[in-house]
């Protein structure tokens, strides 16, 4: 009976304090990878979600009507795998009572947990989740700030076609190759390409699929080398950019127009040095765009902070990690309420300039408010070509022999 | 399927010289398969052991060499870099047979009367476990090292042979020799050669066989080292990408035959090759797909065979 006693009392007290802990506090939950494949850009997503929190913190919190809450994430570690992930978010949800969560690392990973976070109306903003397969589903409570992956590489083929007029061609002219990981991400990427080749009558002679224990891209470079194409896009992660950068040199083979995606996170500029130089990459953000907002700042400010933080320059996905939770802050401000339905409903009539970009969703989702840039590299530097209106330099076309 | 018809057109019609450079190509990549393979089947002929952590530790030789190179280029940076990049290789050897050693004393002792199959588990455990090991010390960004060799480029830039390439299946020719003379000719050899003939009776004859075990595993350790420098080179280090190194050594043992030396050697070579005309041909994800494809169709060929000779598979 004694025993039976204090064990009450013991969860009294304990029920008392976490209720008092949460009446300060808004936790928010993240499963993301901290071990596994992705765990490097798992890190890179953990430590932009962090820098957001310590400055939201700092600045004193957010102020959900008439109180004001400090934030707080719990992790948990998917391990790089989506049935963890589906199991992580449950347990977030169910186990540990969180009502609102962050996105994971990878389009595969957010697959798994968005039907989660959907069954029990919990809103999620995700950052790092682009394949296009995310929003077509009709999801309420997903939320991506970044632009799809069908975007990423389609900026390419439009430059592709710019410069062929420029030599006073038809862009129906341009012949492509395409090598892409067979994975939910390049897939879509390799979807956007094709549908913007076909809008300008081009033509794909190369249709390579690459395997995802990717080791050698021997025979898709022999290929190019025989039919000479005018643009090569390749996406495969960081493993296939470094493969075909490497192996693009060393078999000798000269297109006027390469693009990748993932070129930034594999440092092929640091790897290979010369032989990167031309290379057109894809990437959501760039430090160097005319974006702000009042919490960091400027795209550079952000940057700043980030470096002085972590001690290294802060990838895109670093960027729209800290962005999701900016988001988020914004739409507890505007529903002026914790209520999950309430916070999504802000949370869809979000739009807003922050230091990543604009952001507005449509009814699916996505952030449809801001465009992919196109980076080339120009003696051993990132400079971003494209869009014009953020160009830093010119595009240097055709790339030159090495 | 008019991609494969496209494909094979190129080949036969529109540009037949590439056929000299996916040969070529094939044989420098199949020399690095053999490598990695005689390890394997050393390992498996004398201990009965599928060392399905064998690319787990040509990556780890691909980690410790990739340091230090870098770290002898951050100490003298005017050297050349080939010195550093031959070096890194008996470097790497002791390392990971080193390391191979502690495996052995660790898991590899305790199973060796077990069956095949705790084997196999026990070998994919070590693997987990070193994958994992390695994401975490070395984290999961892919690294290179850049030899910074010429390619050498014939017919009109159309058959290319790069230099890293060339240098890696040179040097895995010239450490495969040095290791096949000292399994025939040195006592070491002679040993292992008894053990894996019949093991009661090398212990009669007062030979050490545990100890016999644990260098033929820190000998693969070796040879996983090495190969590792080479991959390091000339392709990609990264923790997960052992599978690939792994499953083409099963690959080529299982057509060569366990215990077939010389077979190891054509099988490599030959896998090598082939390799890259399906990936040619079908596109680079049927790739792996057509190397296992190879394994149950030499098992049943093997199977047809013995069984017309009235023999049976043991």
């Amino acid at each position: 009976m004694k025993h039976m006693l204090l064990a009450g009392a013991v969860t009294l007290a304990s029920t008392a304090f976490a209720l008092g802990a949460s009446a300060q506090t808004i936790t928010l939950g993240a499963a993301v990878s901290q071990s596994g494949k992705y765990s490097t850009n798992g890190m890179h997503t953990i430590n932009g979600y962090n820098l957001a929190i310590e400055l939201i913190n700092a600045r004193g919190g957010v102020k959900v009507g008439d109180t004001t809450y400090k934030l707080a994430i719990k992790y948990y570690d998917d391990e790089s795998t989506p049935a963890r992930g589906a199991e992580l978010a449950e347990r977030l949800i169910k186990q540990d009572g969180i009502k609102f969560l962050l996105g994971p690392y990878s389009s595969g990973l957010t697959k798994a947990i968005a039907p989660v976070t959907e069954k029990y109306g919990v809103p999620m903003v995700e950052a790092n989740g682009a394949s296009r397969s995310l929003f077509t589903n009709g999801y309420k409570y997903l939320f991506a700030v970044l632009s799809t992956s069908e975007q990423y590489l389609s900026s390419a083929v439009s430059l592709a076609a710019e410069m062929a007029k420029k030599e006073g061609r038809d862009p129906s002219s341009v012949r492509i190759a395409a090598a892409f990981e067979n994975d939910p991400f390049s897939q879509d990427v390799r979807a956007g390409v094709l549908d913007d080749a076909k809008s300008f009558g081009m033509k794909v002679v190369i249709d390579d699929s690459l395997p995802k224990n990717l080791s050698d891209m021997t025979p898709t470079m022999t290929k190019v080398k025989a039919l000479k194409p005018d643009l090569f896009v390749v996406s495969g992660h960081s493993k296939g950019a470094a493969t075909a950068t490497r192996q693009m040199a060393e078999q000798n083979v000269y297109v006027p127009m390469v693009a990748m995606t993932h070129c930034d996170s594999a440092d092929i500029v640091g790897k290979f040095g010369k032989a990167a130089e031309g290379i057109l990459c894809a990437a959501q953000w760039a430090p160097s765009l005319t974006y702000q907002d009042d919490l960091f700042g400027t795209a550079a400010d952000f940057a700043k902070k980030f470096k002085e933080k972590y001690g290294y320059a802060p990838p895109y996905q670093a960027a729209e990690s800290a962005a999701a939770v900016e988001v988020f802050t914004k739409a507890f401000e505007r529903a002026g309420s914790l209520d999950q339905a309430k916070v999504r409903d802000a949370l869809a009539a979000t739009d807003m300039q922050t230091f990543y970009g604009n952001i507005k969703f449509d009814k699916n989702g996505k952030n449809i408010a801001k465009p992919m840039v196109l980076y080339q590299v120009q003696n051993g530097e990132l400079v971003v070509v494209a869009p014009t209106k953020w160009a830093q330099a010119k595009v240097v076309f055709p790339r030159k022999r090495n | 399927m008019d991609n494969i018809l496209a494909n094979l057109q190129l080949l036969t019609s529109l540009a037949p010289t590439i056929n000299i450079e996916l040969i070529a190509n094939g044989l420098l990549v199949g020399a690095i398969f053999a490598l990695i393979t005689y390890g394997m089947a050393l390992v498996w002929g004398v201990m009965d052991i599928i060392n399905v952590a064998q690319g787990a530790f040509v990556i780890l030789g691909g980690y410790v060499s990739f340091y230090f190179v870098n770290a002898m280029f951050q100490i003298a940076p005017d050297t050349p870099r080939l010195l550093w990049i031959i070096l890194s290789m008996p470097v790497a050897a002791v390392a990971v047979a080193l390391f191979a050693h502690i495996v052995f004393k660790l898991v590899i002792e305790r199973i060796l009367d077990r069956d095949l199959f705790v084997a196999l588990l026990a070998t994919f455990g070590i693997e987990l476990v070193m994958q994992q090991g390695m994401n975490q010390f070395f984290s999961a960004e892919e690294r290179i090292i850049d030899a910074q060799l010429p390619t050498f480029a014939f017919m009109d830039y159309m058959v290319n042979i790069p230099g890293s390439r060339l240098l890696g299946a040179s040097l895995g020719i010239v450490a495969a020799i040095f290791i096949v003379g000292l399994v025939r000719y040195s006592r070491f050899g002679r040993a292992i050669r008894a053990t894996a003939q019949n093991v009661r009776a090398a212990r009669i004859m007062g030979i050490d066989t545990n100890r016999v075990y644990a260098m033929t595993f820190a000998l693969n350790g070796a040879i996983c080292g090495i190969a590792g420098s080479i991959v390091a080179f000339v392709y990609v280090i990264h923790p997960f990408q052992g599978l690939v190194y792994t499953l083409r050594a099963f690959a080529i043992v299982i057509l060569a035959g366990i215990g077939n030396v010389v077979g190891v050697i054509f099988a490599a070579l030959g896998l090598g090759v082939y390799e890259n005309y399906s990936g040619f041909i079908l596109g680079p994800e049927f790739q792996d797909g057509m190397v296992f494809i190879i394994v149950p169709i030499t098992l049943l060929v093997r199977a047809w065979i013995m069984r017309r000779k009235r023999q049976y598979l043991k």
